[in-house]
């Protein structure tokens, strides 16, 4: 092949030689593709081949920092960030949402942050952390982190070139500790004038100018001239969530999660503005959280030695999570899913802690192997569940919530046992269901008081899930519900959640057929994909009682082998229905979650891909 | 109070059994610094090599876990692997003698492993065998796990040896390459390991470098990692003897939906050749994608790829070819034409590229892929254009009146310009994938809308007759060397009606991927040609995770897991004659739905479970072979006793740098047969 290209595509040119495996081969004469913003989709065409419309266009690429760049977009990826009212934004605003068709060059290294007007010093340290991150997330994904094309070779690189960024965030609250109650909202402003945009993040609360960073991350793109960002030149943003609890399950109990894989998925979530992590650690299989006064739990309990949480690593999580604006919810199921980690009671001269453990056959006494459940009929079980408590208490920050558990309780396997029978008839309850459900009352009863007690307060509501115990006929002879907030695990249609609301409970839902993750995989239960995810409507609002939602990662078939092509991007959908709960259906959602998946990908998190490359390139071909 | 005490008691305990296990190991083992001394600045019990309080211990050919109390530990790898030889984790399980011992030796982390041929072979064997034996020892060094590389191996459990010696001995012409793979190549092989002192010696015997190669791979599967001795341990006596039941054992890849990098589908060759599989079909091109950068033709990834950096050259293909055939696996890279067939191609040599997205539903995608449909192959797509005036339409067809998927395009019935290019093509593609004796021609899903609206007769014999022509440009492509297994993909034209019409049962094989219960596959065999399987409903490894267009019919589904890939038998009641010319099979990774980022879940471990199946067979019910009569495992259905074998391999293949999905909540890994 002739080597030499035309003059003006010298740079062109220097990037494939880059980039190219077969550098004989030259892409002068490669089409060069434009987008343009039509109606809110980006349409690619063929960029007209006139020389000197050529060299017009090289300009327009290639120009210098001061000029704001304008369409045709060079690449789907800047078309994107434009168009449309939210452009590339994900979730999108709830608020309004002016985004212009300009974007400026600029180098991430040389972003100037204003802290002087965030509130407490705290706040700063909460607030500088973050910018920091900013600037290095953006820079790592400016560096190919695994985009696709358009990528930036030496990206970051810029230094001198682009425009002045500097990025004035505001608040009026000290930080409080994160909760259900927490205002998120923001303002976002960016405005340009010559050689230096301003950028004005304004909450409330430092959690809400968290967000608020987050959307400006969205606000930009790659690459201008070596490999510069790209910022929208334009853009006035108001922005809060519909729910307050935007959350993702992961279970470390049927498989382990190692800690840097929970951190990693966090980093995710505060991209997609979840701000829940509900971590289901234990379970009848495992008992990996390593606790400094009980540790035979995690001894017994835990798959091996190294698959355990030690305390410093909770605590390492719980800073992790707060600095994204993430609470860790810890949940402690109980009294069935209670297996391993509890065998030792015995041998300890506490008596049986739980019951048919590991027994088989699994069938009768449990609804997945290994069975066990705890021994309500033990006194000295709730002697353990203190310092269990005391432990989490002393770990986690005062005041937030924990999840008891509470479901698929198995009466067979108190059925099974002499102890349980002998006590249950002491107290002169029959072996009817409703025996049982007494019993199991009873336990959770004595759990939230030992709870309560660790804590030194009892205005701290704990969550359950819906069960037996939360039916409409019962869960008011049980759960009181300035106490109890129920996570309802049931299917699309039914009532349960709406009987709830009317009973004035209080609610995170977590929708069976739309929102476990792990459906698909097992038995007759079908993949919900991120459709689906996103077109799950919640059964109330936030006045009605209902707080939000949750996806659930079950962890049968997942580790850290392949946990992010489960979770994202579909957890992102969800994101979106719970920040923004949208009228619009997933059709208009698709091309900002193409966008968003690409981000998470440059981020290191293997997002599964939507759709053929084919559609994210011609947006609304698809459909 | 009282019961705070008895806490504090019970934490003394578990504090003093930590000091007890400081000074007896292996409860707790120390770390142990390179040097040799423990690691006493943290004083702490350091779990990242604690074997825990369990032991294992073979009841009736099982291992069942159990607390430990003084004695020998035994880990659960060195359990399974010494408890009984029909539970070894051997993937794909050997169809021959298998004789294992049950004693082990230490591996040291230098283990000096040694290639000796036992009879002078061709330069390119050698090679070849020298490439093979590295990647042995590259695997045997994975085996000890990342976080265990400052655990000292305690040497005083049981013999350690320094050597591993590899000796081949090849029966077969030394003065010809035997690195060839066909479909007439004899893959099986016979290993013997045995012990002597410090040595480890490895014989093996084959007829072919495949066979060897397999041998090698193998080998390289009777190593584990024992975390009680904190050593890799091998087996220090074993014989197999082993053979393929299927010559064609294949993955699909499709690249063109999305872009998979090179280096992926290397990664992927090579967890391939971990389960023996020994063909990689790329399904290179399509109508969404042209991401071959043809050296005659640059222009086609030019217009065709997704982006400049998202291409294959010809060097690429060629390395990738010779990655792959180092590893026993063969390259078939498949440009499928006439349909299929849009993005790269010059607008005037592809039929209705022309379309636009549909604003409304499309309400009646081609039902190819669903296979919840019982009732057998429906080719036909069906008229539209109604549908379209229904819809109130806008101006021209909408992709979903003309294809199954957007985009739309398929090459002209005959257009002399674009046989000249396939044969350009060809020939490049065929240069670089090293000639093999099996090629494929696509061929599948012509849309009748797309060439007119033609039916019948005048679709098939316009069909029929670009599968011909296509056919003729791939031998004249071959410079006297042409294919002699050239696959299409089943179709109305290989329907039996059609299929002696317009192909050849010396030369065709018929690639049968409709749903399993469609009367499909048979008549091909009964007709006289040769077929691979691919079942859509079995082993279409893309399926059940959604459809990427809004609207239209359900996608393929449910999610075929490995349970379903590996049940999966469809040859079972085959008369013996359709039988034998039934070449194997194929699982296939359509990518609408993945890329880099999930390739690797998506395949693994559901290929592995193929693979076991293509190359063992295993009969459904009570194995010969397999556990002797007494033995509680012996009523078990296969299925169940692949569980805890395929587990292990599974995470072989973790450390071997694969993503594969976990299988079952890891409980029952360590508790073989309580999760039943």
């Amino acid at each position: 092949m002739a080597p030499a290209p035309p003059a003006p595509q010298l740079l062109m040119l220097t990037l494939l030689l880059i980039w190219l495996p077969s550098p004989q081969v030259v892409w002068a004469n490669s089409p060069r593709w434009q987008w343009t913003c039509d109606s809110g989709l980006c349409v690619r065409s063929e960029a007209p081949s006139d020389p000197r419309l050529d060299a017009e266009l090289e300009e327009t690429v290639v120009q210098r920092s001061a000029h704001r760049l304008r369409p045709p977009w060079p690449s789907h990826e800047l078309c994107r960030l434009t168009c449309g009212p939210y452009g590339a934004l994900w979730p999108r605003p709830t608020g309004h949402s002016l985004i212009a068709d300009a974007l400026v060059p600029f180098s991430p290294a040389t972003v100037r942050f204003d802290l002087s007007a965030v509130a407490g010093e705290q706040g700063r340290e909460l607030v500088d952390a973050a910018s920091r991150r900013w600037v290095r997330d953006l820079q790592h994904a400016l560096a190919g982190g695994g985009g696709h094309g358009g990528g930036g070779a030496g990206a970051g690189a810029a230094a001198g070139a682009g425009t002045d960024v500097l990025v004035t965030v505001l608040t009026r609250d000290r930080p409080q500790a994160l909760s259900w109650e927490t205002d998120e909202t923001y303002t976002l402003d960016v405005a340009s004038n010559g050689h230096e945009v301003r950028v004005t993040v304004s909450a409330q609360t430092v959690w809400g100018a968290l967000h608020g960073l987050t959307s400006l991350r969205q606000l930009v793109g790659c690459c201008g001239e070596g490999g510069a960002a790209l910022l929208v030149a334009e853009a006035r943003i108001a922005d809060g969530p519909v729910y307050t609890h935007r959350g993702l399950l992961l279970d470390t109990a049927r498989n382990f999660l190692p800690v840097e894989t929970m951190m990693a998925t966090m980093d995710a979530m505060a991209a997609s503005k979840l701000n829940v992590l509900h971590w289901h650690a234990t379970d009848s299989q495992s008992f990996p959280l390593l606790l400094p006064r009980v540790p035979q739990l995690a001894r017994w309990g835990a798959f091996s030695a190294r698959e355990t949480y030690s305390a410093q690593q909770v605590s390492a999580l719980l800073s992790y999570a707060r600095a994204r604006g993430i609470r860790l919810l810890l949940e402690l199921d109980a009294p069935a899913h209670s297996g391993q980690g509890w065998q030792w009671g015995e041998a300890a001269g506490l008596g049986a802690l739980a019951l048919c453990v590991g027994q088989q056959p699994w069938r009768r006494l449990c609804i997945q192997p290994p069975c066990g459940q705890l021994n309500p009929a033990n006194p000295r079980l709730l002697g353990v569940l203190a310092d269990v408590y005391r432990d989490v208490v002393d770990l986690w920050p005062p005041g937030q919530p924990l999840h008891m558990g509470g479901d698929e309780v198995s009466y067979s396997c108190w059925n099974s046992s002499a102890e349980v029978l002998e006590y249950m008839s002491k107290r002169r309850w029959d072996r009817s269901q409703d025996g049982f459900l007494r019993l199991w009352a009873e336990f959770q009863q004595a759990a939230l008081e030992a709870l309560d007690a660790a804590r030194g307060s009892s205005d701290v509501p704990a969550i359950l899930w819906s069960s037996h115990l939360t039916r409409p006929g019962n869960i008011e002879r049980f759960l009181n519900s300035s106490r109890y907030v129920i996570e309802t695990w049931v299917e699309g249609g039914d009532p349960l959640p709406q009987q709830l609301l009317a009973l004035g409970y209080r609610l995170v839902v977590a929708t069976k057929d739309a929102w476990y993750l792990d459906h698909g995989f097992w038995g007759s239960t079908r993949y919900h994909d991120w459709k689906a995810v996103y077109s799950n409507r919640l059964p109330g609002s936030m006045a009605q009682g209902v707080l939000g939602g949750e996806v659930a990662s079950w962890g049968e078939l997942v580790d850290d082998q392949s946990l992010d092509a489960r979770v994202w991007p579909r957890a992102a959908a969800l994101a979106e229905r719970l920040w923004s709960n949208p009228g619009t259906s997933a059709r208009e959602a698709e091309p900002r979650l193409h966008a968003h998946r690409a981000r998470l990908v440059a981020a290191g998190v293997r997002a599964e891909a939507l759709a053929p490359r084919y559609c994210v390139l011609n947006e609304g071909a698809c459909h | 109070m009282s019961r705070q005490r008895l806490l504090w008691r019970l934490l003394g305990a578990a504090l003093a059994l930590t000091v007890v296990g400081l000074a007896a190991p292996p409860l707790f083992r120390l770390l142990v610094s390179p040097h040799g001394t423990a690691n006493s600045v943290t004083g702490r019990r350091v779990y990242s090599s604690d074997p825990g309080p369990w032991t294992w211990r073979c009841e009736s050919g099982r291992c069942v876990r159990a607390l430990w109390q003084g004695g020998p530990q035994v880990s659960l790898d060195t359990c399974q692997w010494t408890c009984a030889a029909w539970e070894a984790p051997l993937w794909p399980r050997p169809t021959g003698a298998l004789r294992l011992a049950n004693s082990s030796a230490a591996l040291p982390a230098d283990l000096d492993v040694r290639l000796r041929l036992s009879n002078p072979q061709h330069e390119d064997t050698r090679d070849l065998l020298a490439a093979a034996t590295e990647r042995l020892a590259r695997h045997l060094q994975l085996v000890r796990p990342a976080w265990a590389d400052r655990v000292a191996c305690d040497s005083a459990r049981g013999a350690t040896v320094a050597r591993l010696t590899v000796l081949v001995r090849l029966d077969a012409d030394g003065s010809r390459p035997t690195g060839h793979l066909t479909l007439d190549t004899d893959e099986g092989y016979r290993l013997q390991v045995r012990r002597e002192s410090q040595d480890l010696q490895a014989e093996i015997d084959a007829r072919s470098f495949f066979g060897a190669r397999h041998a090698l791979e193998t080998l390289s599967q009777l190593a584990w990692w024992d975390p009680v001795s904190g050593c890799v341990r091998m087996l220090d006596s074993a014989i197999v003897k082993d053979a393929p039941k299927f010559r064609h054992r294949g993955l699909m890849v499709d690249t063109a939906r999305n872009f998979i990098p090179l280096e992926a589908l290397q990664r992927t060759v090579d967890a391939m050749a971990s389960n023996k599989l020994n063909t990689l079909h790329w399904h290179l091109t399509d109508s969404t994608s042209f991401p071959y950068l043809s050296r005659a033709l640059p222009t086609m990834a030019r217009y065709g790829a997704y982006s400049p950096e998202q291409v294959y050259s010809m060097d690429d293909v060629s390395r990738l070819a010779e990655f792959a055939r180092e590893r026993g696996v063969r390259l078939v890279v498949e440009l499928d034409v006439p349909a299929h067939a849009a993005a790269g191609w010059p607008t005037e040599q592809v039929s209705c590229s022309e379309q636009r997205g549909s604003a409304a539903n499309a309400p009646l995608v081609q039902q190819h892929r669903q296979n919840e449909n019982e009732n057998g192959p429906q080719y036909r797509l069906e008229d539209r254009r109604e549908r379209r005036a229904q819809h109130g339409g806008e101006e021209g067809p909408a992709w979903w009146e003309l294809c199954g998927q957007p985009p739309c395009g398929q090459l002209p019935p005959a257009d002399e310009a674009a046989f000249g290019t396939l044969r350009t093509l060809y020939q490049e593609l065929r240069q670089a994938s090293g000639a093999s004796d099996v090629a494929h021609l696509g061929g599948d899903e012509v849309s009748a809308e797309c060439w007119g609206g033609v039916r019948g007769e005048r679709l098939w014999s316009l069909w029929g007759g670009f599968m011909r022509r296509a056919h003729r440009e791939l031998v004249a492509a071959s410079q006297g060397n042409p294919p002699t297994a050239v696959l299409v993909w089943s179709s109305e034209l290989t329907a039996p009606h059609n299929l002696r019409r317009y192909f050849d049962p010396s030369t065709h094989v018929v690639q049968v991927w409709g749903g399993s219960k469609w009367n499909e596959t048979l008549p091909v065999l009964l007709a006289g040609f040769r077929a691979v399987v691919s079942h859509v409903d079995a082993w279409y490894l893309d399926c059940g995770w959604g459809d990427f267009r809004s609207g239209g019919a359900g996608p393929c589904g449910p999610v075929a897991t490995w349970q379903t890939v590996y049940s999966h038998r469809p040859w079972a009641a085959f008369p013996s004659g359709a039988r034998s010319r039934l070449l194997g099979g194929e699982a296939c990774l359509w990518s609408e739905k993945v890329d880099d980022q999930t390739l690797d879940v998506r395949l693994w471990p559901r290929a592995a479970a193929l693979a076991e199946r293509l190359w063992s067979d295993p009969p459904a019910g009570v194995h010969p072979d397999l556990p002797p009569p007494g033995s509680p495992q012996r009523d078990e259905p296969t299925l169940r006793r692949a569980y805890q074998r395929l587990s292990h391999h599974r995470e072989r293949l973790v450390a071997r740098g694969v993503r594969a999905e976990a299988m079952w909540p890891r409980y029952c890994h360590l508790n073989p047969g309580a999760c039943f």
